[in-house]
């Protein structure tokens, strides 16, 4: 093992630290208003890890829930709130609410190009 | 209202009355009766409470992923108390001091985290939508399946104890690697785990949104859909669990040879 085998390790290793560092997820924003999700559909990229940033702007509180993407997370009102998605594969995944399931819901399609 | 209401209720306090039903069959602690069971309850009520009167800045803590740190920290408390009472299933030894403590507040504070959940949702529910009687009697229904499923499951498991070692053993270690499957959980959601694409999908047989992925999720962690970091979690509960047992082994063989430990002469 020469030092230059080191030094090459160590370069490997901070540049892999400095690419970890630097990819910040995309973010997406989901608002809760009237006990409803909206956008009602929200477009992701597929295989990419994505930031969800949830804005309850009522005045109760909700619980985003997901069986499909095993996400669940108190939402405070008028809080926002962030949880991480993915990567996710192509498909459809469904979310809701749970103290109010039958206005509060929704669908995260990801799709293989633009996300929006 | 009503079924949302007995979904709710299954879906936050059917976990504490598996985690008592586990408890009361596989360790059997001397603090299980029915004094001591009161004063829990009673205590873990009123811990719930505080809770949910401060949820909100424990919610805010750490950037705002404070439920997420407070949930995997009690998990982790929790499955220690499990992981090292494992002791009762290989010896009649009544529990150390220190694994009784380690199990009762362990069991204790799981309990009020999720009682304080489901306040969560019957305040909201009951300010804001007005609909106590709903909430109520959606409440009891709830206590009834949850009762009436710890009986199904206390039996199932007394008969797992004393048909097969091996289902005795598969019970205890799926159940505990539950709690990790939730600590994983909650770091992918909060990004300190990253996650990977799924490995296979039975949603098609057992979906995780069905009545039955709920109830497989809360024995054992069930996931439609695992990942890679699921198949590690589970190794990770393996590897723990069979090295908790060759340490209770190993302790129990030196205090048999060594009579000056309690062992035979």
């Amino acid at each position: 093992m020469t030092p230059s085998f080191y030094k090459c390790l160590i370069f490997i290793f901070l540049s892999c630290m400095s690419m970890a560092l630097s990819a910040k997820p995309q973010e997406f924003y989901l608002t809760l208003e009237d006990h409803v999700f909206i956008p009602n559909e929200l477009v992701i990229p597929a295989n990419t890890k994505v930031k969800l940033i949830i804005i309850n702007k009522d005045n109760t509180l909700e619980e985003f829930d997901s069986f499909d993407l095993n996400r669940e997370k108190v939402l405070f009102p008028n809080k926002k709130n962030r949880i991480f998605v993915g990567p996710l594969p192509i498909g459809k995944y469904e979310y809701f609410g749970e103290y109010f399931p039958n206005t509060a819901r929704g669908m995260i399609i990801v799709e293989g190009g633009n996300a929006h | 209202m009503l079924i949302n209401t007995v979904i709710l209720f299954i879906k936050d306090i059917l976990p504490v009355f598996v985690l008592f039903c586990f408890i009361y069959i596989y360790i059997k602690p001397a603090w299980l009766n029915k004094k001591s069971t009161t004063w829990l309850i009673v205590t873990c009520i009123l811990g719930a409470v505080i809770v949910y009167c401060n949820i909100e800045p424990i919610s805010d803590a750490f950037d705002g992923d404070g439920l997420e740190i407070y949930s995997v920290i009690i998990n982790v408390y929790i499955y220690a108390g499990l992981l090292l009472s494992s002791s009762k299933l290989i010896t009649t030894e009544p529990l150390s001091k220190l694994q009784s403590y380690l199990l009762l507040t362990g069991a204790g504070i799981f309990s009020v985290m999720k009682l304080s959940e489901f306040f969560l949702f019957f305040t909201t529910s009951v300010i804001h939508q007005q609909t106590l009687d709903h909430t109520l009697v959606g409440s009891i229904i709830g206590i009834g399946i949850c009762s009436s499923f710890s009986i199904l499951l206390a039996a199932l498991l007394t008969l797992a104890l004393t048909q097969s070692t091996w289902l005795k053993h598969s019970f205890w270690l799926l159940y505990l690697n539950g709690f990790l499957i939730e600590i994983l959980y909650q770091l992918q959601q909060i990004d300190i785990i990253s996650t990977s694409s799924a490995l296979w999908n039975t949603s098609g047989m057992i979906s995780g949104a069905s009545e039955y992925g709920y109830l497989l999720n809360t024995l054992f962690g069930y996931v439609a859909s695992p990942t890679v970091e699921h198949l590690a979690t589970y190794a990770v509960s393996l590897i723990l669990y069979l090295l908790m047992l060759v340490y209770w082994f190993s302790t129990l063989n030196k205090r048999y040879r060594n009579p000056l430990l309690g062992g035979a002469q």
